[in-house]
């Protein structure tokens, strides 16, 4: 069983709803004029690495070659999108595995990556800079990134913004799963949810 | 930090909430103190409380997504740099239990803790540590229940701390705050 969290007394009146004009409660993020989407995906298994629905796993410690379990989804254009996901890291025996990608496919490649070590950093692994420690083995951890396609990509941890980073135009997509980065090896299970999609 | 200067959209709401929020059965306070940032205060005077654990959602329904567990001295949290012009909810629960101390081995890129799980019904294990010099034990660490072992890479001024493992069982959850971010 998780250390899911039990409600003994029904909690009280929401205080601020009665005082605060509050739009309606939207899940996705920032300001408004969002589509939810669906886009199509694919799933990629390569070296150790096996996907069994939501959950990515890399079976080997092996610091070299493709090891990689991940969905990678349907190329957009232009526009705005916004990808929601929640992911618990249930084992992590090796580190430097890359969980969120997003990926400039008419440009260089890997134009984002959100990755972590063993410990619990979250980092993006162009640049290195830190976004969080909050990746550690047995916590759920809230991912939104924002894509304005040829001006800028934000990633918020937990609800709050990490990382801003300048965009190119031309064609993206979005992947998720568990990835050996380069300087990086397994084992690691990876477990997403409540993954969702937005445009406008 | 972004927009930390334009504050005056969001005092309404700052004086608006304490007025609510001081019944004794919603000790959980939320307070936009600039427009990308909520601080939340909470006052627990229950005795055997062993920390607490606050959760936010943007959507009421849920899933709500835990920030962090933290120790029963703790009774402010700031929840910073968030998506503008977005409604966000909290809550807090209180959860107890014992502690143990574990046994640790050494590993060449960390520690590795042992302990027996003597717990009958835990809702989880906190590794909790208290730093060298430190004056109380903070959770840097949730794990399911039944575990019994776990490993642990410590930061640089966490490797001359003292670790103990909580067998916790959730409790009582407070009131919800809800607040918008401006911007």
């Amino acid at each position: 069983m998780r250390p899911t969290l039990r409600t003994l007394t029904v909690s009280t009146a929401l205080c601020a709803t009665s005082l605060l004009a509050a739009p309606h409660a939207l899940a996705e993020v920032e300001p408004g004029g969002w589509q939810s989407v669906s886009p199509t995906y694919t799933e990629q298994e390569r070296g150790c690495g096996q996907i069994d629905g939501l959950t990515f796993r890399l079976t080997c410690s092996t610091a070299s070659g493709d090891q990689r379990a991940e969905r990678r989804y349907a190329t957009y254009t232009g526009g705005t999108r916004q990808f929601e996901g929640y992911f618990r890291i249930t084992s992590l025996s090796g580190t430097r595995i890359s969980l969120k990608q997003t990926f400039h496919e008419s440009g260089s490649g890997p134009y984002f990556m959100l990755a972590v070590e063993r410990g619990g950093r979250l980092y993006a692994v162009h640049g290195g800079t830190t976004l969080s420690n909050a990746g550690t083995v047995g916590a759920t951890v809230r991912v939104n990134t924002v894509h304005q396609v040829g001006a800028e990509h934000r990633t918020y941890i937990n609800g709050s913004l990490k990382h801003t980073y300048a965009s190119p135009g031309g064609s993206f997509y979005d992947k998720f799963g568990a990835y050996r980065t380069n300087s990086g090896n397994g084992t690691a299970t990876v477990e997403w949810s409540n993954v969702r999609f937005w445009r406008k | 930090m972004r927009g930390k200067a334009r504050i005056a959209a969001s005092a309404a709401l700052i004086l608006a909430l304490p007025a609510c929020s001081a019944e004794p059965e919603q000790p959980l306070r939320a307070a936009l103190t600039t427009p990308t940032d909520i601080d939340l205060t909470w006052r627990d005077d229950r005795s055997g409380i062993a920390g607490h654990v606050l959760e936010f959602a943007t959507d009421e329904d849920g899933p709500y997504t835990v920030l962090q567990y933290l120790a029963p001295q703790v009774t402010d949290y700031r929840h910073p740099d968030l998506m503008p012009r977005t409604t966000f909810h909290y809550r807090l629960t209180s959860y107890r239990g014992p502690t143990a101390r574990p046994h640790l081995t050494e590993r060449p890129d960390g520690i590795r803790l042992t302990w027996s799980d003597d717990s009958p019904a835990e809702d989880g294990y906190l590794l909790e540590i208290r730093k060298k010099d430190g004056e109380r034990y903070d959770p840097v660490a949730v794990l399911d229940p039944d575990t019994e072992a776990t490993d642990f890479v410590p930061l640089p001024d966490e490797k001359r701390a003292t670790y103990r493992v909580r067998a916790f069982v959730l409790g009582e959850r407070s009131n919800v705050v809800r607040l918008t971010t401006g911007e």
